[in-house]
C-alpha cells in the first residue's frame, strides 16, 4: 500500500513542476481542451460560451462545476450583466473593466496562472476566460450543500444557547463572530491536505491570547503534511504535546458559546472545515470537568455538581480495582457483616475476583460499543439483552457475584457523568491497568498505579501550560473556578494559569 | 519514562506483608476459645458459614444448614492448633474479623499469659474483639451454643457485652489491648468480664438437632480479677459498679440510691467522672472525687423536688448514699480480693512518683491497708417531665382509706 502511494506522489510532483500560464494567443477551444486534459472528462463540469455585450463583440468562456455553484446566481449576476454591456469601451485592460464595472459580486480575482485558476474552480468559483486576453477572472459563486445550524447533540444544556457548529467552516466562523464583535478577533486560514485542500482556521483574541502560544499553534499546523484531512481529530493528534499520553491535551467542543468563552480566556481555537467540532488549546486537566451548564446555572448548584463529577472520576477509575483489592487482599478492612455477605455471594463463584471483574467490565464495554454503532431500531434489543447479561441472570447462573454487578454498574454510570467525552474515554481505558495493579498487589499496587498517573499528569504540558494547573503549580486566584465556581466577572476571565505559564 | 519505571520497581521492593486470597478460600472465624488440657492448648474456633449468616436466601438444600461450625484442635502452641484446624475446616482460619476471645475458667486459673503472645503478635488479629472468661465452664461450651435470632452466637455475645457495658453499670467489656497492657502495667491488674450460663435457659426451637443446644451465656456483673495473668477472684455486682465508676467506665447509666429505708430512687447519669488524688504524708492515702450529673428518673421518696432548695437537699442525700456504698465496696475488695484492680498504684506512679518508689515493692500489702476516702458530688439537672413524684400522692390517697 505504502509502496503505491509513494509512486503516485512522485508522479504528482513531476506534473506540478511545470506551471502553465494563460497566453493571449490561446483560443477558447484550446483553453477548454487544456482544462479537459487536466481534469479528465468531468460530467459535472460546465463549459458555457457567452457572447459579451449586446453586440456579442467579445466571446467568453464560463467554466464552473455544476454541483457546488449557485446556478441562479451565475445567470443573474454573471451572464445577464455580460450580455447587457451597453457600449464597448476601448480601455486597455478589458478584464479590469469587467471586474470593476460590470460584474458586481463581492469576491472576484484575476489570474493567469492555471494552477491557481484550477484551485479556484474546485473551491466553487466560476472561471471566465475572454478571447484574446492573457488573464482570466474567477468569480465566487460557490454554494456548498450543508446542514443548517441545529441544536447541539453531544453537549446539551438546560439553560443556555442552543446553537451548535455545523460542518461548514464559514457558518462556524459566523457563529463565533456573532458572539465576539471585536476587531481583536483574529482569524487566520490555511489549506491543509494535498487532495482535500481542507480549510483550517486559527482564531484568537489579539491582546488576550499569548502570542507565543499562537505562534506555536501555527508552527505545528504548518508542519502537517497529509494527503487528506477528514476531521479535527487528525489535527488534534498531530499537534498535541504528548502523542502517547492517554490524556487529551486539546479540548474540543461543538458549542460556539464555549468557544467564545475560551477566546476570552486567551485560548487559541482551531476550526476545521467539514467538522462540527472546534479545537481549544491550551487546555488544563480541570477544565474537562467543567461544562457550559456550570455557567448557566446558579453557582451553588454548579459547584456541588462539580464535586459530584470528581467523585465520579474516582469511581470510574478505581471502583472495580478497589473491589478487587478489598476482596482478595484486605478483607480485614471490610465491616464484618459486609464481609460475611460478600463471602456468601462469592460462595460458588468459580473465578477469582480479578477475572470476574475483568469479565464483567469487558462485557459492559462490548455492550456499550454495540449500543453506539447499532442502528437505532436494533439498539433497543441490545439494551434488553445487555440488562440480562450483566444483570440478575449472570448472578443466578453463578458466574459472577451480585456485588460485582453493582460495582460494574456504578462504574459505568459514573463514567457517563464526566462531561468531556475525550477525558472520560481515557479514564475508562486506564481503569483496566488499575485493575491489573489491584489484582496483583492489592491496595499497594493500586497506590502505585495512582501514583504513576499523578506523576504523568503533573509532567504533561499543553502548549507550554502545565496540565495540572492551577493545582500544580498552584494559582490561588484561579481556585475561584476550579473545584467550585464562584461568581466572577466574565470579562476579566483570563486566569492566572495562562498568564503565569508564560516565562 | 525510564525513570518512572525505575521508581515503580524500587517501590516494589518496599512491600510489607500481604497475601492474595479469595473470599471463598477463608474460614471466617467469629469466635475463638482457648482451654488447656494437660500441656496442650485446646483451641476452639467458631467458623461461620457465610451463606447462612448473610441475609441472602439459601438455595434449596442448603437452607437447613447451621450458620456456624465448630472446630476443635489441640497442640503445644496456639498457632499450631489454629493451623491444625484447617484439617477439619478445609480452609484457612481467618481471624481478622474475630468478635470474641474466650478463656475457660480452669485455664484462666492457671494463667492465660502463654496464649496472649500470639494474639498480640500476629498481624492478622484486628484487636477490636472482646476478651472474657467463661465462668464455671470451658471456652468450648460457650462457643458451642446456638442463638435463635442472631446469626452467630459469637456475634450475639459480642453485642451483649457491648450494650451491657454501655447501659448496665456493673458490666464491662475488655479489649485485648487493655488486657495485655494491664497484665504488665505497674500498679494495676486487669479485670475482664465473665459470662455465665443461666441454668434454666435451653432453647426450645431446636427441633432439627437431637440434643438441646444451650443458648449463649449472659454477661454478668461478676467481673473476673486477674493477678497479672491468673484468675484470683470475682467481683460481685456492687463491687463491679464501684470499679466501673472509679475507672471511669460509666457514661450513661442509672444509679440506684436509697433515701430512707425501703425508699428507692434512681438517677440516670449523663456524665460521671471520678478523679483520683493520691496523697502521701506519713502514710499513703487515696482521695476519690466522683462527680455525677444526671436527672432523676425514679423517685419513691418523701423529698420534694419542686424548688431548687429541695433539689439541693436531694442531691446531698444521694451523694451521701453513694459515698457510703463506694467506700464499703472498696473496702470489700481490699479485704477479700486484695489486688489493686482500681489502679490506685498507677495513680501514685503517675502523680507521686517519689512516693511510688517507696511503695511499689510492697504494694499489694499497702493496697490492702490503703486509706481510701470517697467524696461524691451530685448535680441534678432535671426531674424528667414532672416534679414531685406521683407516688407520693398515690400513697396519700391510699392512707385515706
Amino acid at each position: 500500500m505504502s509502496f503505491f502511494r509513494r509512486r503516485r506522489r512522485v508522479q504528482q510532483k513531476q506534473q506540478q513542476s511545470n506551471p502553465i500560464t494563460l497566453k493571449s494567443t490561446q483560443s477558447l477551444d484550446e483553453v477548454q481542451q487544456l482544462i479537459n486534459k487536466y481534469f479528465g472528462d468531468q460530467s459535472d463540469m460546465i463549459f458555457r460560451k457567452v457572447g459579451i455585450g449586446n453586440d456579442n463583440k467579445h466571446e467568453g468562456l464560463l467554466v464552473f462545476i455544476q454541483d457546488i455553484t449557485n446556478q441562479d446566481y451565475i445567470s443573474e449576476q454573471i451572464i445577464k450583466p455580460l450580455k447587457s454591456i451597453p457600449q464597448q469601451s476601448d480601455s486597455t485592460s478589458y478584464i479590469d473593466y469587467l471586474k470593476d464595472t460590470i460584474l458586481i459580486t463581492g469576491d472576484i480575482s484575476i489570474s493567469s496562472d492555471f494552477t491557481t485558476l484550477f484551485d479556484d474552480l474546485l473551491m466553487g468559483k466560476a472561471l471566465l476566460f475572454i478571447e484574446g486576453q492573457e488573464q482570466a477572472l474567477s468569480i465566487a459563486v460557490d454554494d456548498w450543500k450543508g446542514r443548517q445550524v441545529e441544536q447541539p447533540s453531544a453537549q446539551t444544556v438546560v439553560r443556555g444557547p442552543r446553537e451548535s457548529f455545523t460542518e461548514s467552516i464559514n457558518t462556524n466562523k459566523a457563529l463565533i463572530r456573532k458572539r465576539i464583535r471585536s476587531h481583536d478577533l483574529q482569524i487566520k486560514s490555511k489549506r491543509l491536505g494535498k487532495y482535500t485542500q481542507t480549510e483550517v482556521s486559527i482564531l484568537y483574541l489579539k491582546g488576550v491570547a499569548d502570542d507565543d502560544v499562537v505562534q506555536e499553534v501555527e508552527k505545528r499546523i504548518d508542519k502537517i503534511r497529509l494527503d487528506g484531512i477528514s476531521g479535527s481529530n487528525q489535527i488534534e493528534e498531530l499537534i498535541q504535546d504528548d502523542k502517547f499520553s492517554p490524556f487529551p491535551t486539546i479540548d474540543n467542543t461543538e458549542r460556539p458559546d464555549i468557544i467564545a468563552a475560551s477566546l476570552l480566556e486567551g485560548k487559541v481555537i482551531i476550526l476545521v472545515n467539514g467538522t462540527p467540532f472546534a479545537l481549544i488549546a491550551p487546555v488544563v486537566f480541570m477544565q474537562f470537568f467543567q461544562t457550559a451548564e456550570d455557567y448557566y446555572s446558579r453557582f451553588f448548584l454548579a459547584s456541588a455538581i462539580r464535586f459530584l463529577r470528581f467523585i465520579s472520576l474516582f469511581i470510574t477509575l478505581l471502583a472495580p480495582s478497589i473491589y478487587i483489592a478489598l476482596t482478595t487482599f484486605h478483607q480485614e478492612m471490610l465491616p464484618t457483616r459486609l464481609l460475611s455477605n460478600l463471602a456468601a455471594q462469592r460462595e460458588g463463584v468459580p473465578f477469582p475476583a480479578f477475572v470476574e471483574a475483568i469479565m464483567m467490565e469487558v462485557t459492559f464495554e462490548i455492550l456499550r460499543e454495540a449500543g453506539i454503532r447499532m442502528p437505532r431500531a436494533v439498539g433497543q434489543a441490545v439494551s434488553v439483552v445487555g440488562a440480562i447479561v450483566i444483570g440478575q441472570a449472570a448472578v443466578e447462573a453463578g458466574i459472577v457475584s451480585a456485588a460485582m454487578v453493582i460495582v460494574v454498574s456504578i462504574t459505568a454510570i459514573a463514567s457517563f457523568v464526566i462531561p468531556s467525552y475525550s477525558i472520560a474515554n481515557s479514564i475508562r481505558l486506564l481503569r483496566f491497568p488499575m485493575m491489573v495493579f489491584a489484582g496483583s498487589f492489592g491496595f499497594f499496587g493500586l497506590m502505585l498505579g495512582v501514583f504513576a498517573i499523578v506523576v504523568h499528569l503533573c509532567g504533561l504540558k499543553s502548549f507550554g501550560v502545565s496540565y495540572m494547573a492551577p493545582l500544580s503549580p498552584f494559582h490561588l486566584r484561579d481556585q475561584r473556578d476550579t473545584f467550585v465556581r464562584t461568581i466572577k466577572s466574565y470579562f476579566s476571565s483570563k486566569g492566572e494559569t495562562l498568564e503565569k505559564s508564560k516565562k | 519514562m525510564k525513570r518512572l519505571l525505575l521508581g515503580v520497581f524500587i517501590i516494589l521492593l518496599l512491600t510489607g506483608c500481604w497475601n492474595r486470597r479469595e473470599l471463598n478460600e477463608m474460614a471466617i472465624t467469629y469466635g475463638l476459645g482457648i482451654d488447656k488440657d494437660g500441656d496442650d492448648f485446646v483451641v476452639t474456633a467458631q467458623v461461620i458459614n457465610p451463606e447462612q449468616v448473610s441475609g441472602q436466601k439459601g438455595g434449596g438444600a442448603s437452607g437447613t444448614r447451621s450458620p456456624v461450625i465448630l472446630h476443635e484442635e489441640r497442640d503445644k502452641t496456639v498457632l499450631g492448633a489454629i493451623r491444625k484446624l484447617s484439617r477439619t475446616a478445609s480452609r484457612k482460619i481467618y481471624v481478622a474479623h474475630l468478635y470474641i476471645l474466650v478463656f475457660g475458667e480452669d485455664f484462666a486459673k492457671e494463667g492465660i499469659g502463654d496464649a496472649l503472645d500470639l494474639i498480640f503478635r500476629d498481624q492478622e488479629f484486628r484487636t477490636d474483639f472482646y476478651v472474657f472468661i467463661a465462668k464455671g465452664s470451658t471456652a468450648r461450651d460457650v462457643l458451642a451454643t446456638a442463638t435463635p435470632f442472631a446469626v452467630s452466637p459469637a456475634q450475639e455475645i459480642y453485642d451483649r457485652l457491648r450494650y451491657s457495658n454501655r447501659h448496665y453499670n456493673p458490666a464491662k467489656a475488655t479489649g485485648i489491648r487493655e488486657l495485655i497492657s494491664n497484665t504488665t502495667a505497674e500498679g494495676i491488674v486487669p479485670v475482664i468480664p465473665s459470662l455465665l450460663f443461666e441454668k434454666s435457659t435451653t432453647s426450645s426451637n431446636q427441633e432439627s438437632s437431637d440434643a438441646p443446644v444451650p443458648e449463649p451465656p449472659l454477661p454478668t456483673g461478676n467481673l473476673a480479677v486477674l493477678d497479672r495473668d491468673q484468675l484470683v477472684g470475682w467481683l460481685n455486682e456492687g463491687q463491679a459498679d464501684t470499679f466501673n465508676t472509679i475507672i471511669n467506665n460509666i457514661k450513661h447509666a442509672a444509679s440506684k440510691f436509697v433515701c430512707k429505708e425501703d425508699q428507692y430512687g434512681a438517677i440516670e447519669s449523663t456524665d460521671v467522672k471520678a478523679i483520683l488524688k493520691p496523697e502521701f504524708k506519713t502514710s499513703p492515702k487515696m482521695n476519690i472525687k466522683i462527680k455525677l450529673t444526671g436527672k432523676i428518673t425514679e423517685l419513691d421518696c418523701d423529698q420534694f423536688t419542686t424548688t431548687p432548695k429541695e433539689i439541693r437537699q436531694l442531691e446531698k442525700i444521694i451523694a451521701r448514699y453513694l459515698e457510703e456504698m463506694h467506700t464499703n465496696n472498696i473496702k470489700e475488695v481490699q479485704e477479700d480480693i486484695g489486688v489493686d484492680i482500681f489502679g490506685f498504684g498507677r495513680e501514685f506512679f503517675r502523680k507521686k512518683p517519689e512516693a511510688w518508689k517507696k511503695l511499689k515493692n510492697n504494694w499489694s500489702e499497702t493496697f490492702r491497708q490503703l486509706e481510701v476516702k470517697v467524696n461524691v458530688a451530685v448535680q441534678i439537672t432535671g426531674t424528667g417531665t414532672t416534679d414531685d413524684s406521683y407516688l407520693k400522692r398515690l400513697r396519700k390517697e391510699k392512707n385515706k382509706r
